[in-house]
């Protein structure tokens, strides 16, 4: 999995959200940190083509994303801060159904592509449960079925711990150290990124730290305290 | 963005089918929360009619009245998203069925008379032309249709 | 029907078994029917027939009703449930009868309960999922010659039914914190959080569905 972007920058309006970003991942673990507002939500956006670059380009896996939305979306998974926004049908099953049914068409093996992800999430039980029943941390999980349901090569992951509780955030982040495919994680969470390949400072529309983990954040600990 | 496909339809976009969905569901929240007390009126009211005159006013005519009709089917199939947690067949079989019916017209007069130009006219303009539909369409355009309702029911002649 | 005891749907009866398409058709002609007859004879009869309708489907209801002791509770959620339409129809009776005289005003009342109590029994006798259904037979015609996605109107109606409690809640948690900062607000002054915050909702929804492929 190679991300790259070209150039890019992000206005909006006659503010400039990101400038001049030239940047290749390929990590497994990548975590994107940095102030709020900054431009790390823009940044990660840019790569399922959310935010449109007003400068530069974007290539992921060898696709212009602009030129291949639905390729690229079919590709990298994305989930959002907030469960409530993102899961879209009242029962769990029907959501993730929702997601799978262009690709499989089959109830059949929808059903058990299902099962076998909420399983794996250790959430099986949930499968019929109408989502305002659950738990935010219990949302969270089921948002992340929801995506990792559908397989697949590469997951963005929108500040995923902020509204979760210490037991599911470290429930949540067994998960995500399990998974095979190559992640990308904004988040504040620094702890977190300890066994990360790689992070990055976004702030200031622009990139201003990136190396492994041992050196950026003690760095940002001191920097942005 | 409204689209017109190969075949020539209109199509919803991403945007606009959430737009919609998500006024229906505001809609049926303020339908369904204890009346409050507003000033200047003795009574408690529902927020009912607040909702569908906001759906007007915020979403095009098209989908004002398509964000109505999908309230109008919530509760004709039976879910309780009317004033008092009501719904269902029986209320349409009663006096006060056209006035839910009246919602949908309502909701598209308002959404096509409210100031919709807005390099044209003053802001004192604006908000006096927003009020006039609101008032237009949501209560005369929705009596217009629930008063013959009711005067079917009922057979009175009005 | 109102959030009651009274309005628990009975699970099995003669109506139940009836297919959802024949229930409502059968509504539809019956009611019409009564929409059209004046005659005073007719529509007494009319509603007697409609009340055994509905006491039949509800019997189940009802016992249980009678066998309970009378507590003063649980009449209150009785009285409750009939007060509001039964002062309506009392209203409306005395309005007719002033202008039109007494038997005009009780074909109307007599219309009015008989209708109600139809509808009702079709509503007990009727599940919402039934219903739904029904709606989606309707659209599969309509889909098929490309007037309607019935997958677009499927996910409309998803979103809808996933929002509406999580906006009840946004508006309680505005609420609590215009009382918590003073306000006892003004219902006016809530609309403007309560749009804003459903608005951006918009935005993140529409970006999530989008990332999962969109709609095709």
């Amino acid at each position: 999995m190679l991300i790259e972007l070209h150039k890019v920058a992000v206005e909006r309006g006659p503010r400039e959200v990101l400038h001049d970003i030239n940047i290749n991942l390929s990590e497994p673990r990548v975590g994107i940190i940095g102030p709020n507002g900054a431009g790390k939500s823009t940044f990660a956006r840019l790569i399922n083509g959310l935010v449109r670059p007003s400068k530069g380009r974007v290539v992921v896996n060898g696709l212009e994303v602009q030129d291949n939305l639905n390729a690229v979306r079919a590709q990298v998974g994305f989930l959002f801060q907030n469960p409530d926004n993102q899961i879209v049908f009242p029962v769990v099953q029907e959501d993730m159904a929702f997601g799978l049914k262009p690709s499989l068409p089959d109830k059949q093996v929808r059903q058990s592509r299902i099962k076998e992800t909420l399983k794996h999430l250790g959430i099986a039980e949930l499968a019929t449960r109408a989502i305002h029943t659950l738990s935010g941390g219990q949302k969270q999980l089921v948002a992340l079925a929801t995506v990792l349901c559908m397989r697949p090569d590469f997951l963005v992951l929108d500040e995923p711990t902020t509204q979760l509780d210490l037991r599911y955030r470290n429930r949540l982040l067994a998960i995500l150290r399990e998974l095979k495919q190559p992640l990308m994680v904004i988040t504040h969470d620094l702890d977190m990124l300890e066994s990360f390949d790689r992070v990055l400072v976004i702030d200031q529309a622009s990139i201003q730290m990136d190396g492994p983990p041992d050196q950026v954040l003690p760095w940002y600990r001191t920097q942005y305290a | 963005m409204t689209t017109t496909d190969r075949s020539g339809r209109l199509s919803l976009s991403t945007q606009e089918l959430v737009r919609v969905a998500l006024f229906t569901a505001l809609v049926v929240v303020f339908a369904i929360i204890p009346p409050l007390p507003m000033p200047l009126v003795p009574v408690p009211l529902t927020l009912q009619t607040l909702g569908v005159m906001l759906a007007g006013l915020l979403l095009s005519p098209r989908l004002a009245a398509l964000s109505l009709l999908l309230y109008v089917v919530l509760a004709l199939v039976g879910l309780p998203v009317l004033p008092g947690a009501r719904g269902g067949l029986a209320v349409f079989a009663g006096p006060t069925g056209g006035f839910i019916l009246g919602f949908i017209p309502g909701a598209f007069v308002v959404s096509w008379l409210a100031a919709r130009d807005l390099s044209q006219t003053t802001s004192a303009a604006m908000i006096a032309r927003n009020f006039g539909a609101a008032v237009f369409g949501g209560a005369l355009v929705v009596y217009a249709i629930g008063v013959p309702w009711l005067a079917m029911v009922t057979g009175m002649s009005i | 029907m109102n959030a009651s005891p009274i309005a628990k749907q009975p699970s099995e009866s003669w109506l139940h078994r009836c297919s959802a398409a024949h229930k409502l058709l059968g509504l539809f002609v019956l009611g019409t029917g009564l929409v059209l007859v004046q005659n005073l004879a007719v529509m007494a009869i009319a509603a007697i027939l409609s009340a055994a309708v509905w006491v039949s489907v509800q019997w189940p209801m009802i016992r249980s009703v009678c066998r309970q002791p009378w507590r003063f509770n649980s009449l209150t959620s009785v009285r409750q449930a009939l007060l509001w339409p039964f002062l309506t129809l009392l209203v409306l009776s005395l309005y007719i009868a002033y202008f039109s005289g007494w038997t005009q005003a009780l074909v109307v009342l007599l219309r009015l309960i008989a209708l109600l109590l139809l509808a009702l029994a079709v509503m007990a006798a009727t599940p919402v999922t039934e219903m739904m259904a029904v709606v989606e037979r309707v659209l599969q015609p309509l889909d098929r010659r490309g007037w309607v996605k019935a997958d677009k109107v499927a996910l409309m109606f998803g979103i809808c039914l996933r929002l509406m409690p999580v906006l009840l809640e946004q508006w309680q948690d505005i609420r609590q914190a215009q009382y918590a900062r003073g306000r006892h607000s003004h219902p006016i002054a809530l609309l403007v959080p309560m749009l804003v915050r459903t608005l951006q909702r918009t935005n993140e929804l529409a970006d999530a569905i989008d990332a999962r492929g969109g709609l095709r």
